[in-house]
């Protein structure tokens, strides 16, 4: 009568501990945005050559680090609208190639305290895709907790010709190296 | 002598003209959507048409002009304060997600119905519609 009090104990225990993994793994808590922003900056010469996009799609896994970004090109608002035709035509080929994203991992994830309200530095690494070619990148900036909902600050540079971007003017009115600024702020 | 002062004269007007039309009237004259003729479409239908064939619907409706009507969904706004709408049906996978020109709170509440005419920009999660402007029936 013991052993099956103790092998009923011990399958309860068992199947205690498997619900227990399965509700941890529901859990898994994903932030996400429709309207996060994108700044891209390829002044070369004396005309800034800067835009903005508004309706950057985001989300990332709290407890993975997963992340992706999505944008379309022809959501970028140029000063000048001359300029901005020539980004999309003569440039970004954005007919053909209507969207850039991100897919990778913020790597150092666990350090972040989601209870605590704070700015933690991350490291995110994954691949960029513009014009249609993928390349890896890896990059730093913060993740900010305020009031339950975080937001992503960071800034890197990406080589233009190195997305098979080709045009008359880069390294010249338009600069090698465009510096890319992201701020996106998350919903729970 | 005359002829060259005549073409010196044709020269800096052609530069004269360029660098206005570059310099100046690029960035004061924008696209304006809302004096273009556009597509008439349902938000169901245009979300659907994406998730079916992206690259068809893009051909489509890509930067173009479109006046798409639905219900709202979510009201939100953007970083920048501009009023953001989600049309079409609260249980479907993509919707349309709107960016209007305007921080102004719109009348309309969530469920109801809305016409907005704006430019379509693609599709991520959902089709973007950016430049909205709701149109009064």
């Amino acid at each position: 009568m013991n052993s099956i009090l103790k092998i009923s104990a011990f399958l309860f225990l068992v199947m205690g501990l498997q619900i227990s993994s399965v509700n941890t793994a529901s859990a898994q808590k994903v932030y996400a945005t429709k309207t996060g922003q994108i700044f891209f900056n390829a002044t070369g010469g004396i005309e800034k050559i800067a835009a903005i996009n508004n309706q950057v799609d985001s989300k990332f896994v709290e407890t993975t680090g997963q992340i992706i970004f999505g944008v379309l090109v022809k959501g970028f608002k140029f000063e000048n609208q001359l300029m901005e035709d020539h980004f999309n035509e003569n440039y970004m080929e954005s007919t053909q190639f209507p969207k850039a994203d991100f897919k990778g991992y913020i790597k150092n994830i666990k350090e972040v305290d989601f209870t605590k309200e704070g700015t933690y530095p991350i490291t995110i690494e994954g691949t960029l895709t513009i014009h249609g070619t993928p390349q890896k990148v890896e990059t730093t900036g913060t993740l900010q907790l305020k009031e339950g909902k975080p937001a992503i600050v960071g800034e890197f540079s990406v080589k233009i010709k190195d997305y098979g971007i080709k045009g008359l003017y880069i390294g010249e009115k338009i600069a090698n190296e465009a510096k890319i600024k992201v701020n996106c702020k998350y919903q729970n | 002598m005359t002829k060259l002062i005549y073409v010196i004269a044709v020269v800096a007007l052609t530069a004269l003209g360029g660098y206005y039309y570059v310099f100046v009237y690029s960035k004061t004259h924008h696209r304006n959507v809302q004096s273009e003729k556009s597509l008439v479409i349902q938000a169901d239908s245009l979300s659907a048409q994406f998730q079916a064939n992206e690259k068809n619907a893009n051909a489509l409706y890509l930067n173009k002009a479109v006046e798409i009507s639905g219900t709202i969904v979510n009201i939100d706004k953007n970083q920048e304060g501009k009023i953001t709408l989600i049309i079409g049906r609260s249980d479907s996978f993509s919707n349309v997600s709107v960016t209007l020109i305007s921080t102004t709170p719109i009348t309309q509440k969530i469920g109801e119905t809305i016409t907005i005419k704006g430019v379509c920009t693609g599709a991520l999660s959902d089709v973007i519609v950016t430049e909205g402007v709701v149109k009064l029936i």
